[in-house]
């Protein structure tokens, strides 16, 4: 009897040495195979363009058989909801579709990222290094973590600077088309003052989490769990925030949800730029640019630069294969061909930036010519729209080729914030309202975010 | 004379101790008054008065506001009649809460029975097993249960949470006390008389254990029908969720119609519990607690 | 022979009627609590690579999760103690064989009757920087707190946890001190005993058993207030009620269910070592009733 305990012990330690002795964190490193089968979930947003990717999939690959789970037509934020519990309860089991399309519905990309939950992609587009030529280097490398390609971003949003040279002119300003961030809002300050009558952009729903994206700033290092908020660069970040804050707060923007707002104040010399957020890139740029034209304005971009001078894009729709799907060389053919917005695929028109260069630059000059009647907005104003002038598209592409990183999230979760900037609101809007100083702000918001990264 | 002061100071002490009891059932029942007076207020006067709360009004301080500017049936109108899929959860949740605890109440006690009145290897190890396990929050064992509703293919089904529910450890911890309470004697007795276990069970060891299974079914009932994060994990369709997810969603999304329903939740498991009372409170009292 | 017998056959019995439980303790908790233990020493969604102790590594060194160790643990024996004394007072307290003892007793129980998502609902409305509570103090001139959103969250959320649960400890202890022979005390009474000696030589040494239930139940009733703790602080509140159940949460929200089992195993451990040690004790101070 006691010897039988005894072998059992000696067992169960030889068996957990073993254990502490494994630690393989090691990628496959390899292709796999293709396989015959392909499962998808279409999810409630933007079917339309993934409609066209099936297409083009079955047309490309027939011997793949397809399994699609298509969504019930149902109300946008059940269907969202019940999208966020698949992707996750599912791919968390281990089941579940073999590609994920995502753009908001993670609470956090990169920490999802970290829990292995996507396969490494690199190997794969090695392969196809040619094809991936098209794209936009700096947007891809996005994607990656730890070294390790886990997302393929298929569009993006920038920081545009849409206006009319007219109104710049008339307003006194010139124009940056190069610059650091700092450069930018040295420009800007004489319209964020508090009592500007003509103030820089519309700040009503500019969070600190947004500004600090647009200043390309690498505060949350999710690889080494360390945080680096307490830099003269990010005081730089918040001071100019608080000023565009306090504006807004003392100042409110008299203006109340009408369609095109950013035209509007642009036409009102209420504001130098359009929007920063929701419409730009692709169709509605275009469509505000002709409208632009419409009012015999000249229509002129730029984008808000990075401390460092460069241009950081925000992803917003996202592709990526589940770690580990059986299937994984088609989820990948079939990414490719969602990241296609050129000629191929062109009937559903594109509202954000894809990645793919050449065809985010034909897609403006389509998408401009194809906007020739007048828009009725929603509150019964028509606007008369003209075909923008080729120097126009022009800039947009150069605008495009400044782009030198790109983020993953969005700063929201559907409809609420996510966790970082509500701890960067609630941490710094003491120091944001003048109730407390600077230090004891920052000291707060590391405590908490070095928390948050070690959760 | 010393009659006297003995009897005043005993109504003095009588008095005393209903005050300071009566004040405590006040703190007790002041949430369930303030949601009983607010529920007959309309959306707009539970928006000025407690728009704070949820973003909308600016910055106004909420005050204690508990009769209702103007009374209004308007909250329970909009509940009932306006909302068909309250109906349907209302229904939902009453279908599986009821299931569970049928279900819970005829394992533990067939079960407890076992444990509580035979002796056999490992019964002492497995029910401590049992202890254990109860204690454990549920997120713990939520994707593994996940992986094995969905190995068994039940994923999406009622079963999925039916099942897990009805073999709840707690039925079996409360019952097991309650069986063993219940004197030998008898139990020998009917023995004696010739009765077979089943027999046993059902006809002298149970009839004993009333109040303890009406404890049990009220617990178990409470304990179901509030309960959230299993319906969303395991069911797929939203029109399956039972009623306390619709509530939750209620509270942040509409207001004004939060007291309401959150009155009409509760309506439901007061009657019962109301029905139970006198069996629960009484006849638990002689249970021993070995 | 006979006996030996005789024995097998209660043992088989025995197991025949605990048998639907333990065959459900097994499939939906001890099955899938293998599975996570799996998934422990492995990374990558689905387990596909194998990480050995790694993640026990990383999760003990979590800053993250040593606070929720931390304040769960406080929380508890904040909490618990302070839940079993309240309600052991009152207990004592409604012994009386009066009207008014019922009606108390019923109103207790109303708390628990009440879904969690109404009792935020007023719980918010009171303690909101904008409250009630505040309104009342700043009109006596007492400035206000931010009690949800500071480190008075926890004593928010112990308030929460008593007021909840104190009516069913109530009517438990009731039921261990009405099973108490009254004779002891006359006994006692003759023998001379004041109310104090009678309370620490019979009244609390028989009650032994009962406390133990209690405090059991005590305890898995305090794992229940995470959803009070996260309706009211969201899934990343102040860091005063920041607990295990966030930690679980949060890493199922990010698909790393490997962290959450390395958590939820590390938790198991300690509940285990403690439940072996209170049943040691209740061995020890269990009294003969003589």
């Amino acid at each position: 009897m006691k010897s039988k305990k005894c072998i059992s012990l000696i067992l169960l330690i030889g068996i957990l040495l073993s254990l502490t002795a494994c630690d393989t964190e090691a990628g496959d490193g390899t292709v796999e195979p293709p396989t015959s089968q392909l499962s998808l979930y279409i999810p409630y947003s933007y079917t339309p363009k993934y409609e066209e990717a099936l297409e083009l999939f079955e047309q490309r690959y027939p011997d793949v058989e397809v399994t699609i789970t298509r969504q019930k037509d149902q109300n946008y934020e059940t269907a969202r909801e019940e999208y966020v519990q698949i992707l996750k309860n599912e791919v968390m089991a281990g089941k579940g579709p073999d590609l994920i399309l995502f753009t908001d519905e993670f609470e956090d990309v990169y920490k999802t990222m970290d829990a292995g939950a996507f396969c490494d992609l690199t190997p794969y587009m090695e392969q196809d290094a040619d094809f991936w030529k098209e794209y936009s280097r700096p947007v891809l490398d996005g994607g990656v973590f730890k070294e390790k390609q886990y997302i393929i971003p298929l569009t993006y949003t920038l920081p545009l600077l849409l206006s009319s040279q007219e109104n710049l002119d008339s307003q006194g300003y010139t124009l940056l088309e190069s610059g650091t961030f700092s450069d930018f809002t040295k420009s800007i300050e004489p319209f964020t003052q508090t009592d500007s009558s003509c103030r820089a952009f519309d700040g009503r729903n500019i969070t600190l989490w947004d500004y600090l994206n647009y200043s390309g700033l690498d505060y949350m290092d999710y690889e080494n769990k360390t945080i680096h908020v307490d830099t003269d660069a990010f005081r730089q970040v918040v001071d100019a925030y608080k000023r565009v804050y306090q504006q807004e707060k003392q100042n409110p923007l008299q203006m109340s949800g009408i369609s095109y707002g950013g035209l509007y104040t642009l036409k009102n010399n209420q504001t130098l730029f359009s929007d920063l957020y929701a419409y730009h890139g692709s169709f509605g740029l275009m469509l505000e640019a002709n409208i632009i034209t419409g009012m015999e304005k000249t229509p002129v971009i730029s984008a808000i630069p990075t401390m460092d001078g460069g241009l950081q894009a925000k992803a917003y729709s996202c592709a990526a294969v589940r770690a580990n799907s059986p299937n994984k060389q088609n989820a990948y053919n079939f990414i490719k061909l969602l990241s296609l917005r050129d000629s191929s695929s062109q009937n559903v028109p594109t509202f954000d930036i894809p990645v793919q260069t050449s065809a985010a630059k034909d897609l403006v000059r389509i998408y401009s010519s194809k906007i020739r009647n007048p828009i009725e907005d929603s509150d019964g104003i028509t606007y008369p729209v003209r075909l923008s002038p080729g120097e126009f598209i022009k800039q947009y592409g150069t605008v495009l080729d400044r782009i030198t990183s790109c983020s993953l999230g969005t700063g929201w979760i559907g409809s609420k914030l996510s966790v970082t900037a509500q701890y960067l609101n609630d941490c710094m809007a003491p120091y944001l309202n003048g109730e407390k100083d600077y230090e004891t702000c920052i000291r707060d918001l590391e405590t908490k975010l070095t928390m948050y990264l070690s959760e | 004379m010393r009659r006297n002061i003995r009897k005043s100071s005993r109504t003095v002490s009588s008095l005393v101790w209903y005050t300071v009891l009566g004040l405590i059932s006040l703190v007790a029942l002041l949430p369930i008054l303030y949601m009983l007076a607010n529920s007959f207020m309309g959306a707009d006067e539970i928006r000025k008065y407690y728009g704070a709360i949820f973003g909308s009004s600016g910055e106004a301080a909420m005050s204690f506001h508990i009769l209702p500017d103007e009374a209004t049936l308007d909250g329970y109108y909009q509940m009932l009649l306006r909302r068909p899929d309250y109906l349907m959860k209302f229904w939902n949740s009453l279908f599986l809460t009821i299931s569970i605890v049928i279900g819970q109440v005829v394992v533990s006690c067939i079960s407890a029975y076992g444990f509580a009145k035979f002796r056999f290897p490992l019964r002492e190890p497995i029910f401590f097993l049992f202890i254990v396990l109860m204690m454990m929050p549920y997120q713990v064992t939520l994707v593994s249960n996940y992986i094995v509703l969905d190995q068994m293919k039940l994923i999406g089904s009622y079963a999925a949470i039916i099942l897990p529910g009805i073999f709840g450890a707690f039925g079996v911890f409360l019952m097991r006390q309650v069986v063993a309470s219940v004197p030998d004697d008898i139990i020998e007795a009917a023995k004696l008389d010739g009765a077979n276990q089943i027999r046993i069970l059902f006809r002298v060891v149970l009839p004993q254990c009333k109040a303890g299974i009406a404890s049990l079914v009220i617990l178990c009932f409470i304990d179901n029908w509030n309960m959230v994060e299993q319906p969303l994990v395991f069911l797929k369709d939203a029109s399956q969720y039972p009623l306390s997810i619709f509530l939750s969603n209620v509270n942040t999304s509409e207001p004004g119609l939060a007291f309401a329903c959150g009155v009409l939740s509760m309506g439901v498991v007061l009657l019962l519990f109301l029905f139970f009372e006198e069996e629960l409170v009484t006849g638990i009292e002689y249970v021993n607690f070995k | 022979m006979k006996r030996m017998k005789l024995r097998k056959r209660e043992a088989l019995t025995g197991l025949a009627f605990a048998s639907p439980a333990i065959i459900g303790l097994i499939v939906f908790f001890v099955y899938p609590f293998l599975i996570s233990l799996w998934y422990t020493f492995t990374s990558g969604v689905g387990g596909i690579h194998f990480a050995g102790f790694s993640n026990y590594e990383n999760v003990i060194n979590s800053a993250a999760f040593r606070l929720a160790a931390g304040n769960t643990f406080k929380f508890i024996l904040c909490s618990v103690p302070l839940i079993m004394v309240i309600s052991f007072a009152l207990a004592m307290a409604l012994q009386r064989k009066c009207a008014g003892a019922l009606f108390f007793r019923t109103v207790f129980l109303f708390p628990l009757v009440i879904p969690v998502a109404s009792v935020i609902l007023v719980f918010q409305i009171v303690f909101d920087n904008l409250g009630i509570l505040n309104s009342m103090l700043n009109a006596i001139g007492v400035s206000g707190q931010d009690w949800l959103h500071s480190e008075h969250a926890f004593g928010v959320l112990v308030l929460l946890y008593i007021w909840k649960n104190c009516g069913y400890n109530i009517v438990l202890l009731l039921a261990g001190l009405n099973a108490i022979p009254k004779e002891l005390y006359e006994a006692a009474k003759v023998d001379g005993a004041g109310r104090k000696a009678m309370l620490l030589r019979i009244t609390l040494p028989l009650m032994v058993p009962t406390f133990f239930f209690v405090f059991v139940i005590s305890i898995i009733n305090s794992f229940k207030s995470f959803r009070e703790a996260f309706l009211l602080g969201g899934s990343h509140p102040h860091e005063s009620i920041y607990m295990l159940q966030h930690f679980f949460n949060n890493n199922f929200q990010n698909l790393n269910y490997q962290r959450l089992s390395v958590a939820a195993l590390l938790v198991f451990v300690i509940i285990f070592t403690f439940v072996f040690f209170l049943y040691l004790a209740k061995r020890r101070l269990e009294v003969d009733k003589k």
